[in-house]
């Protein structure tokens, strides 16, 4: 095994909580997306070319609902304005790979893949390091676990609502904390995190995630002014 | 639907670089992961079940949540040590409750 697919494998194996706890939820689209109407075929490529649970399973009832298509396009967007975050906060890193590579990374860029790729780009700072082929390994895991707990979820149908009552959900919470704990490492970062969840908090009554959107952006644009702030009063006074 | 939602995740992978951003904000791009990740965790572990419980407000989810914080604090960068402790209290609260 060359040191590249054993980066590959040790990314995948990495992603392994994850995707038991994302399991529950692809089980659980597959399962609404035939109660909807979806036959298998239907159902499969919508995980396949969304790859992204809330915006599928908001998707499907709106197709029930019978929304117009551009109305569902344009709340799928909605619910995805955080992954420009992302993209955004991983660019420096990605930069020097190929367009494959970015366009491969891009497409399987969720929530899981984004925190487990800060996490390692923050251990190993390599410029030339091979950390890209680590988080192709947690995204493929993730994408392929997702498909096939679509599949499953299709078939299974009724006995899903048994493993939901179960709270498996909550595995992708406790490892949210796992992460999150690791990265508060400054008191801003902190700040960062506490005004993101409060405000996040605050905000969810918004449709479509928009409320957790816009605390990520009001962060965001917050640190940018108070960092503008400390970098001129810094410059003023070294003058 | 795949294309807007794969336009948004290659945004800044693609040729627009971050520089296109004024200076300040690509110095705040670090917090966005701690926003993030509590902007999914807060709401996440807070209306959990509120559905069916409304005035319920200690849930298994909140008591998991809480564990998994308070062994975070005393250790950060054990991953593992406060995923199962998060866990393990969920799962206790959820057979107590």
């Amino acid at each position: 095994m060359s040191a590249r697919t054993r980066t590959l494998w040790s990314g995948a194996r990495a992603a392994v909580p994850f995707v038991v706890g994302g399991f529950i939820f692809g089980v659980l689209f597959g399962a609404v997306a035939r109660d909807s109407g979806l036959d298998l075929a239907q159902t499969f490529a919508m995980s396949a070319l969304l790859n992204g649970g809330t915006a599928q399973m908001i998707a499907v009832g709106l197709f029930l609902a019978q929304a117009p298509v551009l109305v569902v396009v344009a709340i799928c967007a909605a619910v995805n304005l955080r992954h420009v975050f992302y993209s955004a906060a991983l660019s420096a890193h990605v930069r020097r790979l190929s367009l494959p590579w970015r366009l491969a990374l891009g497409f399987l860029l969720i929530d899981q893949v984004f925190a487990m790729a800060m996490k390692r780009y923050e251990e190993d700072d390599r410029d030339d390091g091979d950390q890209h082929v680590f988080v192709l390994g947690v995204a493929l895991s993730m994408y392929f676990g997702w498909l096939v707990a679509t599949v499953l979820g299709w078939f299974a149908g009724a006995f899903v609502d048994r493993l939901h009552a179960l709270g498996f959900d909550f595995v992708i919470t406790a490892i949210y904390i796992g992460l999150v704990m690791s990265a508060l490492t400054s008191r801003r970062s902190v700040l960062a995190g506490v005004v993101g969840g409060v405000l996040a908090l605050a905000l969810a009554w918004m449709p479509y995630q928009l409320g957790m959107f816009a605390a990520i952006l009001f962060v965001l644009l917050a640190f940018a002014i108070w960092e503008g702030r400390i970098r001129r009063r810094a410059a003023l006074d070294s003058t | 639907m795949g294309a807007v939602t794969f336009a948004l995740r290659f945004a800044f992978f693609s040729t627009i670089s971050t520089d296109v951003l004024p200076q300040d904000v690509e110095k705040s791009l670090p917090y966005i992961l701690p926003a993030a990740l509590m902007a999914i965790i807060v709401p996440g572990v807070v209306l959990a079940g509120a559905a069916e419980t409304p005035l319920r407000f200690l849930t298994p989810y909140l008591i998991g949540a809480i564990a998994g914080f308070a062994v975070g604090v005393f250790f950060p960068k054990r991953f593992w040590t406060i995923v199962l402790v998060a866990m393990t209290a969920f799962l206790i609260a959820s057979v107590i409750l």
